[in-house]
């Protein structure tokens, strides 16, 4: 079943039509909560809030858009409301709390998994960026979003966006290269 | 054409900036004279010297020296997107064959861009959709099948609301003080006196307002009756006529307008407290 389909088939209440497109997506979803929050339960919680809003809000997508856009920007909006209010509860884990001030968290959601240690030098690579350098290579590099998806979710100028791309794009590949020089050569 | 003139012609022919004349005379005077022959032949191979003699960043310290080393700009051309295509690739390209360090950023980028997507996804475990599935259990009101409808809805929503704790907190704070209040005699009592303050209140006030009609009577009784004293005899009649006709108005006023309109709210009164008060009818005000 199609993308288009599938989605239809939501907005007239089909409940196995939903749960596919849960499975569908929950790997993209849970991913973006991860890169953000590093706690996996915090994160688990987001990615499921993030599909509560999705499936409130499926009358409103437009079916020309770009859906994996719009649940980017979406569990994006999640993830932030959770990181101010773990601002607002600092006993839990304040660390957090200060990084969403600095701006985006370090990823760390692959370092738990046997697929994240086959990228261990790209995650410690997006360590060390700064955090929106690092916040353009998610959705530009990892999520493949265009650059005007980019600026409408980040509400940037796209000026800005391909600027910034191609430096965070410069920046990871010199950060990767003083990991490993040898990186790129095989 | 002597030794002379041959060497000075000699670098205006290297730069082929000779007319053909002088280059003839110039070939006819090397086949005659060793020494130019020799010279000539000298200059020549220094000017075609394989550019594999020079240093290997021969061109880039002349860069660096003049415009500034170009392998920042070149890395920034390799880090751009596939959107912004630039018509500088082959400039890039012949910087790349001289520039280990770019050629390197080249590769990691090119590899980058295979590795990254593979990062989008992770696994949230095996019971992840089905706690999707129960959260979004009711959630929407368009569609028929998962939806729920009225007042289950509206408390699954008030259950996700992020304060709920607090608000339920308040809501059983105030239930608490609302039964405490109803059950004490104080504010059973409370409709009773509540109903008798409020007719003495109305019944003052209606003495008032008579009290008030009385005196303004009064007085303009006597501002006619003066007037007439000290007028003529026609200004009498008419003094007296204006008199008459303030008592005729005041009491008009008083019968037909207050007093039927007292009744009334006394009556209105006794209909809406339904026996809850007495009226005092020791008051003039309210007879």
């Amino acid at each position: 079943l199609d993308l288009e389909n599938l989605l239809k088939r939501c907005r007239q209440g089909d409940g196995l039509a939903w749960e596919a497109l849960v499975r569908r997506f929950q790997g993209r979803v849970y991913g973006i909560a991860r890169y953000y929050l590093s706690d996996r339960e915090e994160a688990r919680d987001v990615a499921q809030e993030a599909f509560v809003r999705i499936y409130s809000k499926l009358e409103r997508f437009d079916s020309g858009s770009n859906f994996t856009a719009w649940i980017l920007r979406i569990t994006r909006n999640c993830a932030i409301d959770r990181l101010r209010q773990m601002r607002a509860r600092p006993q839990i884990d304040a660390s957090q709390g200060d990084e969403y001030i600095a701006g985006v968290p370090a990823p760390r959601f692959g370092l738990d998994t046997a697929a994240g240690e086959q990228h261990q030098l790209v995650y410690r690579a997006l360590e060390l960026m700064s955090a929106a350098n690092r916040e353009m290579i998610l959705l530009k590099e990892i999520h493949g979003l265009k650059q005007h998806e980019i600026a409408e979710i980040l509400s940037l100028p796209l000026g800005t966006v391909k600027a910034r791309t191609n430096r965070a794009r410069h920046e990871l590949a010199r950060r990767i290269l003083e990991l490993d020089p040898t990186y790129g050569t095989s | 054409m002597d030794c002379v003139e041959f060497e000075v012609l000699l670098f205006d022919e290297l730069d082929r900036a000779l007319a053909s004349a002088d280059v003839e005379r110039m070939q006819a005077h090397l086949l005659a004279c060793a020494n130019c022959r020799g010279l000539y032949s000298l200059v020549r191979s220094g000017d075609q010297q394989d550019v594999t003699d020079l240093p290997h960043d021969f061109a880039a310290g002349v860069a660096a020296s003049t415009s500034g080393r170009p392998c920042e700009r070149a890395q920034l051309l390799l880090a751009a997107s596939e959107d912004d295509a630039s018509d500088d690739d082959w400039l890039v390209a012949r910087h790349l064959e001289n520039c280990p360090d770019c050629s390197a950023v080249a590769g990691a980028l090119a590899r980058l861009q295979l590795e990254l997507p593979a990062l989008a996804e992770a696994d949230p475990g095996e019971d992840f959709v089905p706690s999707v599935m129960a959260a979004t259990f009711g959630v929407r009101s368009g569609p028929a099948g998962l939806q729920e409808s009225g007042p289950r809805r509206f408390i699954q929503q008030l259950i996700r609301r992020p304060r709920i704790a607090l608000e339920g907190a308040y809501a059983i704070a105030s239930s608490v003080l609302v039964v405490v209040s109803l059950t004490s005699p104080s504010f059973s009592e409370l409709p009773a006196r509540a109903a008798e303050d409020t007719w003495r209140f109305v019944a003052d006030t209606a003495g008032t307002v008579g009290e008030g009609i009385s005196e303004l009577n009064a007085v303009t009784l006597t501002v006619a009756d003066q007037v007439a004293e000290s007028a003529s005899a026609n200004v009498v009649e008419f003094g007296a006529n204006v008199s008459s006709s303030a008592r005729e108005l005041t009491r008009t006023v008083w019968d037909e307008l207050v007093t039927p309109n007292l009744e009334e709210v006394r009556s209105l009164w006794n209909e809406k407290v339904s026996g809850a008060v007495e009226p005092d009818t020791s008051n003039p005000a309210n007879r």
